[in-house]
């Protein structure tokens, strides 16, 4: 289980104060655990992220949760657009190709 | 490496305020996370940090001027982006709840589905949205995990979460409950628990895919006579016949005994032998080796 302590241990440019204004910000949502929050690896990452919003690029802090917004819809998005490739990559080769043709044209 | 000045599109003679100004600009066009379709951006981006390492650090920047390092081993470690996470198991935390109706039927549609409302095509509109899920971390006991046994989650208003375990979930899996998340807001419904699994190590067993792998002593004269012993599995302890003349790292296994998934095959349990010889080596004993070794010596390490 990675603890705020290990957070703060691998992000080194965060500090505890600046982590727990993000968790109640709900801009990093660790899990609840027994005792103390869990964070996972993709917790992790959105930590480096605000680091680098906040930090280093001295995003200000208006401006952060409208970047991770869309951020967040960008990411649904390609979600949604992958499982939608999914199924057309799942389809026969005609259906396949009639699909990518007529897409084409509309481009 | 280029030339860092040129990287970052600043004169040699800029000063450290101006090179600090060029870098963030080129970082916010550039970052990964910002250019989530972008694969180039994520070398570009290295590109940028990695200069910016040199001649946005005053110290570095006058050795480099002066000559005495250059730009090269100087690249920036390879990189963990949110945008390899975003959209993916383990990141649903961060859906955006966004609505994707006016994208067309099809992804409305999927976007409906995903949020556990009704759904149907051309469906009507309304404020009904599904509550907000809820993430919880519970680390279960080894044996627990192996044999899914139900556990229990205290929430923080103190009520109490059944959370029953699949047989054999690893660390890592997830557990959803569904409508155990925040209320729904209108017609809405309520939103789903996930319960990220950590199994705990246990001090005895432990587990490749679905075997379980246990280190059983055995006595020298056990080695020697072979015969009975009883061994833990994780369904309680069972007898096992020890093969006169084992050996240390020799393994007997126990089919079926392993964990058994909800799906796949039932794993076995490896014993793996390790003989121990007495604390003290009495005279008897020592007598009796120093007489065996007489007309029986042999070399376990004649192949080395």
């Amino acid at each position: 289980m990675i603890t705020e302590n290990d957070v703060i241990e691998i992000v080194k440019t965060v500090d505890r104060g600046q982590l727990r204004v993000w968790v109640r910000e709900r801009w990093v949502c660790p899990a609840q655990g027994t005792e103390e929050a869990a964070y996972n690896e993709a917790d992790i990452a959105r930590v480096r992220l605000l680091d680098m919003l906040a930090n280093e690029l001295q995003v200000g802090t208006e401006a952060i949760p409208i970047i991770l917004s869309l951020i967040d819809q960008i990411h649904d998005m390609r979600a949604q657009m992958r499982v939608l490739d999914e199924v057309i990559s799942d389809q026969p080769e005609d259906i396949r190709m009639q699909v990518l043709r007529q897409a084409l044209d509309r481009c | 490496m280029e030339d860092p000045y040129k990287i970052l599109g600043v004169s040699k003679s800029a000063t450290d305020a101006e090179i600090k100004k060029a870098y963030r600009k080129l970082a916010k066009k550039h970052h990964p996370d910002l250019n989530p379709s972008d694969k180039a951006s994520e070398s570009k981006f290295q590109e940028i940090s990695a200069a910016n390492d040199i001649i946005g650090d005053p110290e570095k920047r006058k050795r480099f001027d002066a000559g005495e390092i250059d730009a090269s081993g100087n690249e920036t470690p390879e990189h963990q982006y949110y945008k390899q996470y975003g959209g993916r198991p383990g990141a649903q935390q961060y859906s955006s709840g966004g609505n994707f109706d006016d994208m067309g039927d099809i992804f409305s549609q999927m976007f409906r589905q995903r949020q556990g409302g009704a759904g149907g095509f051309g469906g009507g509109r309304s404020f009904d949205m599904k509550g907000q899920d809820a993430r919880y971390h519970l680390a279960v006991s080894f044996l627990d995990a192996v044999n899914g046994n139900p556990q229990r989650i205290t929430l923080p208003d103190g009520s109490n979460l059944e959370v029953r375990i699949p047989q054999g979930i690893k660390t890592g899996q997830s557990i959803r409950l569904k409508g155990k998340g925040q209320p729904g807001i209108g017609n809405g419904p309520p939103g789903d628990a996930y319960v990220e699994i950590e199994v705990k190590p246990h001090k005895l067993f432990k587990r490749e895919g679905n075997d379980i792998v246990v280190e059983v002593p055995i006595s020298f004269d056990e080695a020697v006579l072979g015969g009975k012993i009883e061994v833990p599995t994780i369904d309680g302890r069972v007898r096992v016949n020890v093969p006169a003349g084992a050996s240390t790292g020799q393994t007997l296994r126990l089919k079926g005994k392993g964990v058994k998934p909800r799906k796949g095959k039932t794993g076995d349990q490896r014993v793996i032998l390790k003989v121990v010889m007495p604390k003290v080596i009495d005279p008897e004993l020592k007598a009796f080796a120093e007489k065996w070794r007489k007309d029986h010596a042999y070399n376990p390490r004649e192949n080395m």
